[in-house]
Order: structure tokens, then C-alpha cells, then sequence
């Protein structure tokens, strides 16, 4: 025995694993289903040859614990990925602190209020987990309670993962297509801005089927309000965890295979080296907004807000109507002023709350971006604003609308928007030139009417991202043109007064790990859009849309 | 001696004559004499009235326009003289009362942009405005006229409105020896306007609001009107009766004749009645339009109905909205209904002026009443996914229980009437009265919203200018000169509208009827809390331990100054 201490044996049982991996990567031939080669371990159905059984079962969860063995400085091997996805998450998004705020001093203050209107404890309710945390269906068998813990973490965006978890880790993963990842293992294709953003929305906006509701008593309760959400910068704000192909592609310069095998994901996306994925990831976000919204209310009108899990509290799982959290807070919360800017808006009827105003937007942009030329973009553009004139019409003609009355309307600017502006966008290139042409329509969208706080930072944001990547694509071009840097000068006045950064980093990596929004931050943001003046922001976009002009000349 | 014997016939029958006109001019003297003295016993009919011709007048008198009352010998004497401001009374509306500009502030840029917002036309036709800011003879009412509609509309707020169509008293009236059966007799048409209960009901027709002759609101600053540009109505009648220009003799009042004017606050539990029950009767015609689901211009539910600022605030975070949730009885995220009306009616509910059994009925039906309206806003769906605000069986129950609640309210009005009539209690003796009431609800029961702190300061301010008003009648008890005015003007500004731009830190433009802000300034600052049209109460706060102290104090000091009367 002494002979064959116990480390041997295990030394021997890696050995044997990797021999394992590389016999079935030897045995892989090119693009076939990874879940052949595991043919053994899968159940036998009734798939055709060549394909892996579709997903009979839901993939379970099983934390990030897991994740955190590889995806965490793993150095001196190359991937196409970082492999310190872990510690970015961790250490400086803030969603890996979305449970922990639920118990921090705020969280406290909240759920002892809320007990008046039926919620027992905060850290156990799914109400509040469905967002705060990464679990939705089930927790699988390496998942414990302190999978809670991890906030939102891996598999709250890439999906639960008992069914790619050890899979992914083999070099044969590479010959999934991306659809087949989705649909086989459960690995959400989030490289598709398209499944991005309904990530992100299904929290950020809400998803009354997933049972993400932020409602007006949580709301009233304490819960900071929920600034609009802008795919483009928003991801940038994380910060990212990960590169764009165009990073990726420049680190595999010479090794033929990786690039090969990178372009042709990035051909699977209907993307090529000239696509610009920050405005791809603002247009499809824009449409995708103002889809999830209006179906959100929606599914509220109708019933169908979802608890997972919430069986045994029945009660819970009903949907109140009207549900202020629904409407534009900002059209009732404003202290009342006359004269005030409020009064100047002309197109709505006085005194009757709207649903919010910002997933409206951007898509005008959109649409630009979809049509041939300005003819066609004022046309869909009609069709557009009539949709949503039937759709706001049943809020102006009954104080807080008859339920009754929205699932048609929303269905249909949903569909519309589906059919005329996503499909095109999706297939769209989106190059340098497009770039140019979006700033333009930007500044158009923030000069031409008066808009309120959530729809300027919309555009805020989405300029910002949109004008950053036309200055990185150009590499710098317009370097010493006075024209840039004005731009660059408003931009960050913007970025101040409209508080766009939202405190969302942390600045130095031991900048406390508790990164619950202070309260001198929270009063600092609702005082941002308390005090904000549809003026001052026009004027700042009109003297940023000339030198815009100036930069194209 | 002949001459001298025709002479003496002559002063005898000079005598005779002397002697039988004597007696004559004494027994037509006394004949003339005897009936005047027998008026009072006989009751109402011997008082000589006008003509029967002028009596037949039509029974549904018309207007006649303010035109008929300016002349320089009747009430438009520019020339105020103390004693005959009757002479003056068109001089002094004309001049200085803002009634008078109702209808001209339908021309201002601030009325046709609201108007452009509701989608109603021009202001100075809309039958939405007139019905407050002119006579009301536009629309079905054309007919109600004798002159010109547009003339008369040009009055705004004139003469007629208060005291009754003119048509059938404006000639009989200015013969003084008619003047008490013009006013007396329902048939000329003449309101009553000494009388307190009238007059709170007139105002409050417009002030707080009033349902037309199909049940239907028909006077009603609603939500949507307030949205579009409106100033939201606050009446409170003592208040509002101490700000307008009187045209009618403050000094030879006397009591009985003008109970207003003699007692503040009279006029202030009276007020609390009338503005409730307008303000039911405007909510009852709602609930039954919604009920009915036949009239789709009726808004329901109404937004008017709740407390403005319970939604009307900057979002903050900390906020003393969500600290003070448990002390006010309201779940987060709530609003509450009736703040201003109802509120200040349940203050004088829970004080010692009504008997102990009407007290508990009526809060027991304002109660009811406040969870039926508050259910509309928020109500689980999940059995029948339908908006409680829009159904109808939603809105007849609030129906029914308006109609309960103001015959509650009727018989609780009455029941103050006889426990003050058989206490026979004077003037100073109802002040102090009200003021240890009012205290003890206050320690008992803090008020939780801005409207609630305002409705206690108006009544505490109509207090202490009643305290002034007596003390300055000859021969009474000298009061030492407002003790209570450095703390009611504490209580102001920490209740008072900001007029800064929040944007800019400017100074916020007047209203164009601007005259109307200036005569509330110029009349009595104490009621600036109640300029309307410009921020929410931004410095408000009712955690903030010095607002309650401040009230305290106020009634600590109103108390002992009356203590010795």
C-alpha cells in the first residue's frame, strides 16, 4: 500500500480522464453533435442519426462554485475566453452582490415593510429571488443554499447548467453549433444580442411569466427605482467579462483553426469583420425594449404573472391591476410645478398615467437604420407611432386603462416591431458607415422633441456607446479635430448630469465587496432625474449634433 | 264793537279748527302709529310689499345682468362711505373682489393652453369653464337670461350669482319698505346671503363643486382639468370668506344679522359641513355616472378624490414617507382618499362639538366610505382579472355609500345646531371650546398629510382672528394683540408652496390673475398656504418633530389667552 499512496491513485484517475477527453476528441469528426460522442452516457431516443435528443428535461442549477474552478485566473492556456470571467463577476459587477443586498441595512428596512402587504421574509420569497438571485426552476444536485448567496451569477445569464457543465469543458464543444447549444444543453447563446437582451429585460424590465415583477409596493417599500435599461452601454457597464470578436480574432492572429473556428461563430450570428456589435447590441436592444415592455404590461393586464415555486402561497401568484409600478413613475411623482415643462408635452391627454415613455426611444433609430431611405423609415415610422397611439389609447380614454382593452394593441406593435424592425436588424451588417449615420440619428431623436429623464439617458447611453465604438473602428481619426473634442466635452457633461456611469463600477478591485448603492448614491439618482430640464439636455445634443456635422465634413 | 265781535267769532272758529285738527292730526297720528307697533306679532304677512303686478313675475326668475346694479345711486358709488357700503357694493366687486375677473382669466395664455390640453376649444365658450367663471347661462341655461348671454357672461363671477337671478326683486328691492318681504319671501328670488348655511352652500357650488340637474358633475375641477393647468380647490370657508374684499358693512354688523362676520368660527364648523357635503354630492354623481357606465365623459375612478401629494413628490430615498407608514395606518405605496374634504370633516367629527353617538356614526361612515375608494385603486384580480376601478358594481356600492353618508352627515350638522342653540354659548366660550377639542384630536390622532396639517392650521388661524375680531368690539375684553400670530406664521411657512424654479432656482412667474394672489397676500398673509397654481409643499415633512412642537405651542397659547374670557 505504502507503495501506492492515495494521491497516486488520483494522480492516475486524471491521467485517465485526460486520456478519456482526448480519445473522444480524436473521435469527434468535424460539426457532428457533441452528445454522439457521449452517446453511452445519453439516454436513447427517438432522435435522428446525427442528432442529439432536444432537451426532454429542464436543466437544473447548480451555482457558480463550479464556474469558479476554471473561469478564474486560469493562466498559461489559451482560450478564445478570458478565463477570469469569475473574478470580474465577483469582483466588480455588481450583480454578484443582487442577493446580498436583500440582507444588507436597506434590504432589512424593506422587508420589515413589506410584512404589512404579505411578504413573510424578503431572503425567502420569490418575489424577490426570481431577480436577486440565479435559480429559477430547480436546483440541481451540486447546488446547495449557498448557491443564494452568488446573487446573480453564471447561470442566471448563460443558463442552467447541469446539462453543458461538464460538456463545455471538452474540445469537441467547439463543433456545437450555437444553436445547438441552446437547445441541447440549455447554454444560452448570449453572443446574440437578440438573447442578450431578453436576458437582461426579463430582469431589468420585467418578465410577468418568469414572475420578475418589481411592483410599486416593493417600490414604496424602498426599492431603488429601476432606471431604463440601454443593451449597448449597459453591457459595457457590467463591466465585461469577455471580448468581442474582433479582440479575439487579433490575439488568434496565427493560429488558423481558433481563427477559423471564431469565424465561423461569428457567421452563425450573421456578423463579419466590418459589424460594429456595440450599435448591433443598441438597435436590437432598442426594439427588444420596447417589445418586453409592452408585453410586460400586457401579461400584467391579463393575469399572468408567474411565481415559480410559489404553490403553497396561492394568493401570491395573482397579478393586481393596475400595478403602478407599470406606469411612468415620473408622470405622478414630481412635485407639482407651474409653469412646468410637463405641460408642454401636447400629444397625451392630461391627468391620465401612460405606460414609460423611454422603450419608445431608440427605436425610431431603429427604423432609420432598417429602411432603404427616409421615405420608407417616415413611413414605417407612421406605422410605428399609430401602434402605439392604439396602445396608449386605452390608458388616455379610462384612468389606469381597462385590462381588457391592452393584450390586442400590445400584440400588435409587438408583432410589428418582430416582423418589420427585428428581422431586418438582424440581418443588418451594421458597419463604420452605419455608425456615422446612427450618431446623426441620435442627435436627431434628443433635439426634435422634448423628451423625459428615462428616454434622454436612453439616448445618452446609446450615443455613448455608439459614438465610442466609431471612434475605436476609425482608430482615432478625428484626433485633434475640435469638433471631436467637443463632442467628447458635452458628452461627459451628459454623462454627469444624466449620472449615466450609475455608480455601477467599482472603482479598485478591493473597493469593499458590499456594493449595495449608498444612500448618498440613491438620493444622488433620484435627484438627477428630479431635477433634470428637458431644456438643458436639448441644448447640450443640439451643440453635440453640429459637432457631429462638423466631424462627417 | 261789531268788528271787534266778528274778530272774536272769527279766533274762536280759528280755535275750533286749531282744536279738531289737533285732535284730528293726533288720532291720524296714532291710527298710523298703532298698526307699526302691532307688526311684530303678526307675523310676516302685513309687511308691505310691492305691487301684485310686480308679484306675478315669472316663477323661475331670470338674470338680469351686474349692469342693473352699477348705477352711481345704487351699489356703484365709487366713494366707499363707513355706513353705506351698500351704495358701494358694485364699486368694491368691480374693483377689488377677483370674482369679478372670472371670466376675462378665460382669455389668458395659461387658460387657452389648458383648454388646447382637454381638447374643449376656446375657454370663453366652453360650457366646461363658464359653468364657474361667468353667470351660469351658457349652454341649456341660455334661456335663464333676460340681457345678452355674451354681456352677461363678460360679468364673471357678478352680483347675481350670489345673490339670486334678479329678474322678480331688482325693482321690488329698492323700495326700503319692501326690502324685508323681498327678502324674506322665497318668491323674489333674493338669496339669504346673511346666512351662514347659505352662503357656505353658495360657495361651495363652485369652490368645491356641484353636480348638474341630471345628476351628472357639471361644476367640477376633476383631475384631468388640474392636470391640464387648473389650480387644484382647497375651500375652506372662513378662509376664504376672510380674503374676499367685503362689500357689505363690517361695522355695523351686528350678531344675528351677519354670523359670518360675528363668528369666525361658526363659520369655520359650518364651512367643514358644507365643503364635505359638496364635495359627497360631486362623488356621489360620479359613482352613479360610472355605476350607470352611460355617461363616458365621467372620469372614474377620480384622481381628485385623493390626496395629490400622496402621489405628487420627487421620488428621495431615505423618504419620511416610508417612515411614517406605520403611524399613519397606510400600507407603502397607498394613497389616501378624501384628504382635504373629508379630513378636516373628521377632524370637527372627532372633536366635542358633536353629541358622542353622532361622532361614532359619522366616523364609522366616513371609514366606510374611505375603504370602498381606496379598494377601486388597488384590488386583487386573480379570480376574475377585471379592474376594480372600472366596474360598475364597484362604483354603485360607492355610490350607496355616499348617499349614507351624507344623510350621516346632514343629521350630524343638526345634531351641532340644537347642542349649540340649548348651550346658548357665546362666541368666546365656541372658541375655546373648539380649541381644546382640536387639541386633544390632534394629540390623539397627529395628522399624517399636508392637507391634514393645513385643514388644523386653518381652523387654528380662523381661532385666533376671531380672538382679534372680538377684542376689538367696544367693551370687550382686551386681548393682548395675536398671541398666536408668531407661531401660526411659523406654522405657515414650514406649510407653505415654494416659488423657486427647481430647475433653475428662479423665482416662478404670477399666475396671470395674478390680482387674485395679491389681494390673498394684501388681505390676510396667514392664508398664503392656500395660493394655489405653483410647487407641492416641497418643505413639508410631518416627522419633523418641530412642525408638531409648533402646533403645540399654537395650542398651548390660543388656550391660555382664552382662558380668562
Amino acid at each position: 500500500m505504502n507503495r501506492f499512496p492515495k494521491h497516486r491513485w488520483l494522480s492516475l484517475g486524471a491521467i485517465s480522464l485526460i486520456a478519456w477527453f482526448c480519445a473522444v476528441w480524436a473521435a469527434g469528426p468535424g460539426h457532428r453533435q457533441l452528445s454522439e460522442a457521449f452517446a453511452a452516457d445519453q439516454p436513447a431516443t427517438g432522435a435522428a442519426p446525427g442528432r442529439a435528443p432536444a432537451m426532454d428535461d429542464k436543466p437544473t442549477y447548480n451555482g457558480s462554485a463550479g464556474c469558479q474552478l476554471c473561469h478564474r485566473q486560469f493562466e498559461g492556456r489559451t482560450f478564445t475566453i478570458r478565463m477570469t470571467e469569475s473574478d470580474t463577476w465577483r469582483i466588480h459587477d455588481r450583480h454578484s452582490k443582487a442577493y446580498a443586498l436583500l440582507k444588507d441595512d436597506r434590504g432589512n428596512a424593506m422587508g420589515e415593510r413589506l410584512k404589512s402587504l404579505g411578504y413573510q421574509d424578503i431572503t425567502t420569497d420569490q418575489r424577490c429571488l426570481s431577480c436577486h438571485c440565479d435559480w429559477q426552476t430547480a436546483r440541481g444536485p451540486r447546488a446547495d443554499a449557498n448557491t443564494l448567496v452568488d446573487g446573480v451569477a453564471c447561470e442566471a445569464c448563460h443558463g442552467a447548467s447541469s446539462k453543458y457543465y461538464l460538456e463545455h469543458t471538452l474540445p469537441k464543444w467547439r463543433e456545437v453549433s450555437l444553436a445547438d447549444r441552446s437547445s441541447h444543453y440549455g447554454m444560452l447563446n448570449v453572443r446574440d444580442p437578440q438573447v442578450r437582451a431578453e436576458v437582461c429585460l426579463s430582469c431589468h424590465v420585467g418578465n410577468a411569466e418568469q414572475g420578475k415583477v418589481v411592483t410599486h409596493d416593493m417600490y414604496a417599500a424602498g426599492h431603488p427605482p429601476l432606471p431604463s435599461f440601454e443593451l449597448g452601454d449597459f453591457c459595457q457597464l457590467m463591466p465585461p467579462h469577455w471580448d468581442e470578436f474582433h479582440d479575439q480574432l487579433k490575439k488568434f492572429e496565427k493560429d488558423a483553426n481558433t481563427r477559423k473556428y471564431l469565424e465561423d461563430l461569428q457567421q452563425q450570428l450573421g456578423q463579419d469583420d466590418s459589424t460594429l456589435p456595440g450599435l448591433k447590441s443598441v438597435l436590437i436592444g432598442a426594439v427588444m425594449e420596447m417589445q418586453q415592455s409592452a408585453k410586460l404590461v400586457a401579461d400584467q393586464a391579463a393575469g399572468k404573472v408567474h411565481h415559480v415555486g410559489d404553490a403553497q402561497n396561492s394568493d401570491n401568484q395573482s397579478a393586481v391591476w393596475p400595478e403602478f409600478a407599470l406606469y411612468d413613475c415620473t408622470m405622478c411623482h414630481h412635485e407639482l410645478q407651474y409653469p412646468g415643462w410637463r405641460q408642454s408635452r401636447t400629444t397625451q391627454a392630461p391627468g391620465r398615467p401612460l405606460i414609460p415613455r423611454w422603450p419608445q426611444a431608440l427605436v425610431g433609430v431603429a427604423i432609420d437604420q432598417t429602411s432603404a431611405d427616409r421615405v420608407a423609415a417616415g413611413q414605417k415610422k407612421k406605422q410605428f407611432a399609430k401602434l402605439l397611439d392604439d396602445l396608449d389609447e386605452p390608458f388616455r380614454r379610462q384612468p389606469f386603462a381597462d385590462p381588457a382593452d391592452i393584450a390586442a394593441p400590445a400584440q400588435k406593435l409587438t408583432e410589428f416591431l418582430g416582423h418589420e424592425v427585428l428581422v431586418p436588424l438582424k440581418t443588418s451588417r451594421f458597419d463604420q458607415r452605419a455608425a456615422a449615420a446612427a450618431l446623426g440619428q441620435l442627435c436627431a431623436a434628443a433635439t426634435e422633441k422634448v423628451v423625459d429623464y428615462d428616454s434622454a439617458r436612453q439616448l445618452a447611453w446609446a450615443f455613448d456607446r455608439v459614438y465610442n465604438e466609431f471612434k475605436q473602428a476609425t482608430a482615432g481619426e478625428g484626433q485633434g479635430n475640435p469638433a471631436a473634442k467637443t463632442i467628447d466635452d458635452e458628452l461627459a457633461a451628459v454623462k454627469t448630469e444624466l449620472r449615466l456611469e450609475m455608480n455601477s463600477h467599482r472603482t479598485a478591485p478591493n473597493d469593499a465587496l458590499i456594493v449595495a448603492l449608498k444612500n448618498e448614491d440613491l438620493q444622488a439618482a433620484v435627484k438627477s432625474a428630479a431635477d433634470y430640464a428637458p431644456q438643458h439636455f436639448q441644448k447640450r445634443f443640439q451643440t453635440i449634433a453640429d459637432a457631429v456635422g462638423r466631424l462627417q465634413k | 264793537m261789531q268788528f271787534r265781535r266778528e274778530i272774536a267769532r272769527l279766533f274762536r272758529i280759528m280755535a275750533v279748527v286749531a282744536i279738531v285738527s289737533t285732535i284730528g292730526a293726533a288720532a291720524a297720528y296714532l291710527m298710523a302709529a298703532a298698526p307699526r307697533a302691532a307688526e311684530e306679532p303678526r307675523g310676516p304677512e302685513v309687511i308691505p310689499g310691492p305691487p301684485r303686478a310686480i308679484q306675478s313675475a315669472p316663477a323661475a326668475p331670470r338674470y338680469v345682468g351686474a349692469g342693473s346694479c352699477a348705477a352711481r345711486a345704487c351699489h356703484g358709488n365709487p366713494n366707499l362711505t363707513p355706513g353705506q357700503e351698500w351704495n358701494s357694493s358694485y364699486a368694491v366687486w368691480v374693483e377689488n373682489d377677483p370674482h369679478a375677473r372670472a371670466y376675462n382669466v378665460l382669455f389668458t395664455t395659461e387658460s387657452t393652453n389648458m383648454a388646447a390640453a382637454l381638447g374643449i376649444g376656446d375657454p370663453w365658450k366652453a360650457d366646461r369653464c363658464l359653468s364657474c367663471h361667468s353667470m351660469p347661462v351658457s349652454g341649456a341655461r341660455a334661456a335663464d337670461t333676460l340681457g345678452e348671454v355674451s354681456t352677461l357672461r363678460a360679468d364673471g363671477v357678478s352680483c347675481e350669482v350670489c345673490h339670486g337671478p334678479a329678474e322678480n326683486y331688482l325693482v321690488a328691492h329698492t323700495i326700503r319698505a319692501w326690502l324685508p318681504k323681498v327678502k324674506s319671501d322665497p318668491h323674489f328670488g333674493m338669496t339669504n346671503t346673511a346666512d351662514i348655511a347659505v352662503r357656505a352652500q353658495l360657495c361651495a357650488n363652485c369652490h368645491v363643486g356641484q353636480p348638474g340637474p341630471d345628476g351628472k358633475p357639471w361644476r367640477d375641477v376633476n383631475h384631468d382639468l388640474i392636470a391640464a393647468g387648473h389650480p387644484r380647490l382647497s375651500f375652506e370657508l372662513s378662509a376664504f370668506m376672510a380674503t374676499v374684499p367685503p362689500h357689505w358693512s363690517t361695522s355695523t354688523e351686528k350678531p344675528g344679522k351677519d354670523p359670518e362676520r360675528f363668528n369666525e368660527v361658526r363659520s369655520w364648523v359650518d364651512g367643514q359641513f358644507f365643503s364635505a357635503a359638496a364635495a359627497l354630492k360631486v362623488l356621489q354623481a360620479r359613482a352613479n355616472a360610472a355605476a350607470e357606465k352611460t355617461n363616458k365623459a365621467v372620469v372614474w375612478p377620480e384622481f381628485a378624490e385623493y390626496d395629490c401629494y400622496a402621489c405628487h413628490h420627487d421620488l428621495n430615498a431615505p423618504s419620511w414617507r416610508q417612515q411614517t407608514t406605520a403611524a399613519v395606518h397606510h400600507q407603502p405605496g397607498r394613497t389616501e382618499w378624501g384628504s382635504w374634504y373629508y379630513g378636516g370633516l373628521e377632524t370637527l367629527a372627532g372633536t366635542e362639538l358633536l353629541p358622542a353617538q353622532s361622532r361614532e356614526k359619522l366616523q364609522e361612515d366616513l371609514k366606510s366610505l374611505r375603504g370602498a375608494l381606496e379598494a377601486l385603486l388597488q384590488t386583487k384580480t386573480s379570480s376574475e382579472h377585471q379592474f376594480p376601478g372600472g366596474r360598475t358594481d364597484a362604483a354603485g356600492q360607492v355610490a350607496k355609500e355616499t348617499a349614507a353618508a351624507l344623510a350621516e352627515l346632514d343629521a350630524c350638522r343638526h345634531a351641532v345646531d340644537d347642542s349649540l342653540a340649548s348651550r346658548t354659548v357665546g362666541p368666546n366660550k365656541l372658541s375655546s371650546e373648539l380649541v381644546q377639542s382640536l387639541r386633544k384630536r390632534f394629540e390623539q390622532h397627529a395628522p399624517a398629510n399636508w392637507d391634514g396639517y393645513a385643514q388644523y392650521y386653518l381652523a387654528l388661524v380662523a381661532i385666533n382672528r376671531d380672538r382679534a375680531l372680538e377684542s376689538a368690539k367696544p367693551g370687550a375684553t382686551k386681548i393682548p394683540p395675536g398671541p398666536a400670530d408668531g407661531i401660526l406664521n411659523d406654522i405657515r411657512n414650514l406649510l407653505s408652496f415654494s416659488r423657486m424654479s427647481k430647475q433653475t432656482g428662479d423665482q416662478l412667474p404670477q399666475l396671470a390673475n395674478s390680482a387674485n394672489a395679491a389681494s390673498l397676500a394684501a388681505t390676510d398673509a396667514s392664508l398664503r398656504v392656500l395660493r394655489p397654481g405653483v410647487n407641492s409643499p416641497q418643505s413639508f415633512d410631518p416627522t419633523q418633530m418641530r412642525l408638531h412642537e409648533m402646533f403645540q405651542r399654537a395650542f398651548q397659547q390660543l388656550s391660555t389667552s382664552s382662558t380668562p374670557l
